[in-house]
């Protein structure tokens, strides 16, 4: 299968640096990992068989670099300040929950102690509100997998924000 | 095709979450024209070497503490 380079970058490119953005939790992260992914892309196109779409392909890689390296760095910075998740404060003041808006921050909190493998499965199925076939497509793992991923990455975030409202009542 | 959403507290909270951190977010253009125009960075030429090289200094200390310790010693002694 021919594919130009550019073309193929200029179709996934903004899909591939949100799922970074969300996978690593901070823009400075996935700048670098978005970069590496596509100096992949490049060398390895023209070994590209079209067994996948090409934007699954592509996905597949970013999920490769995302995981070798949060494992180089051992770490990941958060995209957002407390405060910043918060849901925007209308003109008028309605439209605010403050009691959801501290919540929200104990899931960013959440996200960020998620194993890579659980927090795509959150992406993919809540965000893109993908199938479980598909994503399983996406992750190389049968539709079993992902949805046993997708159980214990609720188990993991319901437990976190527990520990979290018991820790604020005390 | 199978999917199951549904709108619990948790399901929604985590929606919201994305959509407070990705919505609207483009790659900047800059990343993009250096990811266009930039090639991978190649390794050096003496790259494949380092391991071949951290072999050697690895048996050369060795040979150099075995050397100098008594082992050789007793053993040559037989």
């Amino acid at each position: 299968m021919l594919l130009d380079f550019e073309t193929l970058m200029n179709s996934c490119a903004h899909e591939i640096y949100a799922y970074l953005v969300a996978r690593m939790g901070n823009r400075f992260d996935a700048d670098d990992v978005f970069q590496s992914t596509f100096f992949k892309v490049r060398h390895f196109l023209p070994s590209f068989r079209g067994d996948a779409s090409p934007t699954t392909w592509v996905m597949r890689i970013a999920m490769n670099e995302a995981s070798s390296f949060r494992r180089r760095k051992g770490r990941e910075l958060p995209l957002l300040t407390p405060g910043d998740a918060l849901p925007s404060l209308g003109t008028d003041g309605v439209g605010y929950d403050p009691v959801q808006a501290e919540t929200v921050q104990d899931i960013a909190a959440g996200m960020r102690h998620l194993p890579g493998d659980l927090r795509d499965v959150l992406y993919f199925y809540y965000y893109k509100e993908m199938s479980y076939e598909r994503i399983a497509e996406y992750v190389g793992k049968p539709v079993g997998t992902v949805k046993s991923r997708l159980f214990r990455a609720k188990e993991e975030l319901k437990a976190f924000l527990e520990a979290h409202r018991d820790h604020r009542t005390q | 095709m199978t999917t199951e959403h549904n709108d619990d507290e948790l399901e929604q909270l985590v929606r919201t979450h994305y959509h407070a951190t990705v919505d609207g977010v483009r790659v900047p253009e800059d990343l993009l024209r250096q990811v266009l125009t930039t090639t991978e960075p190649q390794r050096g030429r003496t790259a494949r070497w380092a391991p071949v090289l951290a072999f050697a200094l690895a048996g050369a200390s060795f040979l150099i503490i075995l050397g100098s310790s008594r082992v050789v010693e007793v053993l040559f002694s037989f």
